[in-house]
């Protein structure tokens, strides 16, 4: 009798940077999208060309998926290094698939020990010397992962050639036809060494029942920015960010737009400001290095008040850094960085499906307050790749700004006029009814420099006044994580920001399930702060837990400016992401109450 | 229009006879022959005493940063490539800080009309040499004389594949208006200097002790602007004119060469669909089989 049970299942594949670990992750994730499953995977690797450890985790899931980072089912180890990095990690019930070779190493075979008596089941794979057979190169050794994996998950085999030849299928005919044949020799091998494992089959859907489409973080950004109306993109390159230009080079032409590559970040925004001021939706990325280059720039977008968007993929820094490793290091610096007081909103998705629409709002937002918006995404999130709904963003959605036309223009006419929400009709070349002419001086309502203390006072004034009132009206720019029945003591509550809200949303999760009472707030709008959602979070419980990925505990900080919280920060500058499991042991060791249930035992079909 | 649709409200601050007002008064004159539409004009300008000039039009402006009036400007025609560009910026906005992206322009050949106001100095922060000063001048930062020989403008220019490059003078109204209204006119990176000492710092060369010191290559010596080696050769001439108070200082059109402009090149489908009809269709591209 077949058992209706959910499919939560995490995998993880790592070894040697340059062999194809990541993807190998990433055809098992598209596999697993087309048997109609949502499936994200994450990858993580150092910034050299070889060597160093590098991983994919795929998660399948027939529940949309929460955190792409957790504690993995299964975990195919390729390389000694690597082995010893994820055995840490190993728990009861997990099924283990180590590459044969690994076990000449004494110290492994120990090791194996050890993980049958904690529980896991593992299996030595001759991946190398299967791969060996057919081709020179290591980079084989990813199709015949690949191939041992369809057999242990019972994915059809055709499935699985089909999507490895698309893959990889640029790279001539001789590699198509040498991966197919490891696919099949890998597959064929597990057929007969081993039984399949009922516990991890993964059935195949009959339906394709969700409209989808599969996109990593940056590309997410890029079509989510093409959406909300953006027709010129300027960049340069820099790792993470890279790909946000490639993806709008690529788009922006198809719908009349265009992207240029600059000399210099300096340049890109810019380029970037003469577009908008021309009357385009216009956006830069970068990274952190950029973001520091773009200060002035910034300064000045906020001075002449116009719409602008600029996406910081940060990285660990400072300086060089890590520049493919996660981090949070850069909201003081989205939210303060130039000289001078100017300000602008600053924005972070938590997961794939925000990278999209909260880069629409970053649009809408931009358009509406006419000023600056910085949106910071991660390394990490940037090359999350997974499925996601096809969204449906209708006209109504989409905000223009204010311009001036024949029907707003008045005689008195002053674009920086003082008017009570701070807001008057923009000027377009070409198109408006009359001219104007900004400048970074401070200037009076009609844009003239001036030096008058009174004037001074009223204009930057208006200018913070202008954002006040972003938190009240978006407030679904606030994710709110409560209990069913709303009137509830907690025992901590969390705040968390950027793909570590997605992690800890998972956490508060598994932390429920233990006995835990929790209230979480995921504020995808990181300035202006959120005072009225943080004051009311500080109801439910006056202790606040922070994780967030930096040294500094930059959110921390921040809420303790504008707010009457008093934050506990949970920091980690480590260059790789929380897992739900590390955020859910410091809230278990902070609230200090033994409240563990017996912990359920997984199922699987 | 009459010349004064031209000019904003806006006073002029600058010192009384600085040579900036001859430069307004021809920069008018020549969009006012044009009989150009202001509303249809951007005039960008950096930081400095000649980039207020774009506050003084009443064309579309945008007073920017010291040395990114060029970016700013890119962006604009990438965007708009039908509203005209005047770049105005002094030689240290762009042969100082600004130097790389005035490069990278000029090689790309983006349509703009760029105008250096070349006072030979910084003005604006009270009288510190510029790249274009003359070897050993006692700017406040170089007391005991600037180490560096000058920046040869023209000859750069010319390097960095600018497709029109021209010198004129301050103190001649008419060969203003007509070298400025010469590179208006070029369809694509068109580059002008204008000697224009300051009268309140550099009173060692005033406007009426240059002006006789200009000769006309294009009426006067026959200059060929299609021959590269002839200008690179005109260009060298005389940089350095502080020192050699006899020579003579080349004035005219150095270079002119017609080709592609980058806005022509620039990558637009052209596409009858709407923007919605497109949009929607970048989503294929991803979906999920």
């Amino acid at each position: 009798m077949p058992q209706k049970i959910s499919i939560d299942l995490k995998i993880k594949i790592s070894g040697e940077a340059g062999e194809g670990i990541v993807s190998t992750g990433e055809v098992l994730m598209k596999v697993a999208a087309m048997m109609g499953y949502h499936s994200v995977a994450y990858k993580s690797f150092p910034p050299n060309i070889r060597g160093g450890y590098s991983q994919s985790l795929v998660t399948i899931s027939e529940n949309p998926i929460i955190s792409a980072l957790s504690d993995f089912d299964i975990l195919f180890s390729l390389s000694d290094s690597s082995f010893k990095t994820d055995s840490k990690y190993i728990k009861d019930g997990n099924l283990i698939l180590i590459e044969s070779n690994i076990l000449k190493n004494i110290e492994n075979k120990h090791k194996i020990d050890s993980l049958y008596e904690m529980g896991a089941t593992v299996f030595s794979v001759p991946v190398s010397n299967i791969g060996k057979e057919i081709a020179t190169s290591t980079k084989i050794r990813s199709a015949v992962t690949l191939g041992i994996i369809s057999f242990l998950l019972d994915i059809p085999l055709n499935l699985m050639l089909d999507t490895t030849s698309k893959r990889f299928g640029h790279k001539g005919s001789k590699i198509h036809d040498l991966n197919s044949t490891a696919v099949k020799k890998g597959y064929s091998w597990a057929k007969n060494s081993f039984n399949r494992i009922s516990s991890y089959k993964i059935l195949q859907k009959t339906t394709i029942e969700r409209n989808q489409v599969i996109f990593d973080g940056n590309q997410a950004i890029s079509v989510g920015a093409i959406i909300a109306g953006c027709t010129f993109f300027s960049s340069y390159p820099i790792t993470p960010a890279t790909s946000i230009g490639e993806c709008m080079a690529e788009h922006l032409p198809q719908v009349n737009g265009f992207s240029y590559q600059a000399e210099d970040e300096i340049a890109a925004l810019g380029a970037a400001i003469g577009a908008t001021f021309s009357g385009s939706k216009a956006m830069t990325a970068t990274s952190g290095p950029g973001l520091s280059l773009m200060q002035e720039f910034i300064g000045y977008s906020s001075m002449i008040e116009l719409p602008i968007v600029i996406v910081d993929v940060q990285r660990a820094g400072p300086s060089t850094g890590m520049p493919t490793k996660h981090g949070q290091d850069d909201l003081f610096a989205a939210i303060f960085g130039s000289h001078g007081e100017s300000p602008r909103i600053v924005l972070s998705p938590t997961n794939l499906q925000d990278c999209f629409h909260i880069t629409v709002e970053a649009f809408n937002l931009s358009e509406q307050y006419q000023c600056p918006v910085i949106l910071l995404s991660d390394s990490s999130l940037a090359m999350i790749s997974g499925t996601m709904e096809i969204p449906k963003i209708t006209d109504d959605k989409i905000t223009r700004r204010f311009i001036l036309s024949e029907y707003s223009y008045k005689e008195s006419f002053s674009r920086f006029e003082c008017t009570e929400n701070g807001l008057n009709p923009i000027p377009v070349p070409g198109f408006s009814p009359d001219t104007y002419r900004v400048s970074g001086v401070e200037h009076d309502k009609n844009g003239s420099p001036s030096v008058d203390c009174e004037n001074r006072i009223k204009q930057i004034k208006k200018r913070f006044g202008k954002i006040k009132s972003v938190e009240n009206n978006n407030s679904s720019l606030i994710e709110w994580d409560l209990e069913k029945s709303q009137l509830y003591k907690a025992d901590f509550s969390l705040i968390s920001w950027g793909l570590t809200a997605s992690i800890t949303k998972q956490a508060v999760i598994n932390l429920r399930k233990k006995g835990f009472h929790i209230a979480a707030i995921y504020p995808r709008l990181l300035y202006p702060v959120c005072k009225n959602a943080i004051e009311t979070l500080l109801q439910f419980s006056s202790l606040v837990i922070i994780p967030e990925s930096n040294f500094t505990g930059q959110y921390s900080k921040l809420i303790r400016m504008y707010t009457d919280a008093n934050p506990v920060s949970f920091t980690l500058s480590r260059g790789e992401a929380f897992t739900p499991g590390e955020i859910q042991t410091f809230c278990d060791q902070i609230a200090g109450k033994n409240r563990c249930k017996k912990p359920e035992t997984r199922q699987y079909v | 229009m009459d010349l004064s649709d031209y000019r904003s409200k806006l006073k002029p601050t600058w010192c009384k006879g600085c040579s900036f007002y001859g430069i307004l008064s021809a920069i008018t004159q020549v969009l006012y022959n044009k009989q150009v539409d202001p509303k249809n004009t951007c005039v960008i300008s950096g930081i400095g005493c000649s980039s207020r000039i774009s506050l003084y039009f009443n064309t579309f402006g945008m007073h920017t940063l010291h040395g990114r009036a060029i970016p700013v400007a890119v962006g604009s025609r990438l965007t708009r490539p039908d509203i005209p560009v005047i770049v105005t910026a002094g030689d240290g906005d762009l042969f100082s800080i600004g130097i790389g992206h005035f490069v990278h322009a000029a090689r790309k050949n983006f349509n703009l009309t760029v105008i250096c106001m070349n006072n030979r100095i910084y003005a604006m922060t009270k009288n510190q040499a510029s790249p274009t000063s003359a070897q050993g001048y006692p700017g406040t930062l170089t007391p005991y004389g600037k180490i560096s020989v000058p920046l040869n403008v023209i000859e750069f220019a010319i390097s960095c594949e600018a497709t029109f490059v021209s010198r004129t003078f301050c103190g001649n109204q008419e060969h203003m208006i007509r070298t400025i209204s010469s590179a208006y006119e070029h369809n694509g990176f068109a580059f002008v200097e204008i000697i224009a000492p300051c009268r309140t710092f550099s009173k060692e060369n005033t406007i009426s002790q240059l002006s006789t010191r200009m000769i006309d290559i294009n009426e006067n010596l026959s200059h060929n602007p299609y021959d590269k080696n002839s200008a690179l050769t005109r260009a060298s001439h005389a940089i350095d004119y502080d020192q050699d108070t006899s020579v003579e200082i080349p004035i005219g059109i150095f270079w002119h060469k017609n080709t592609d402009t980058f806005e022509e090149n620039a990558h637009y489908i052209k596409n009858k669909k709407t923007n919605k009809e497109i949009t929607n269709t970048i989503f294929e591209k991803y979906k999920v089989c």
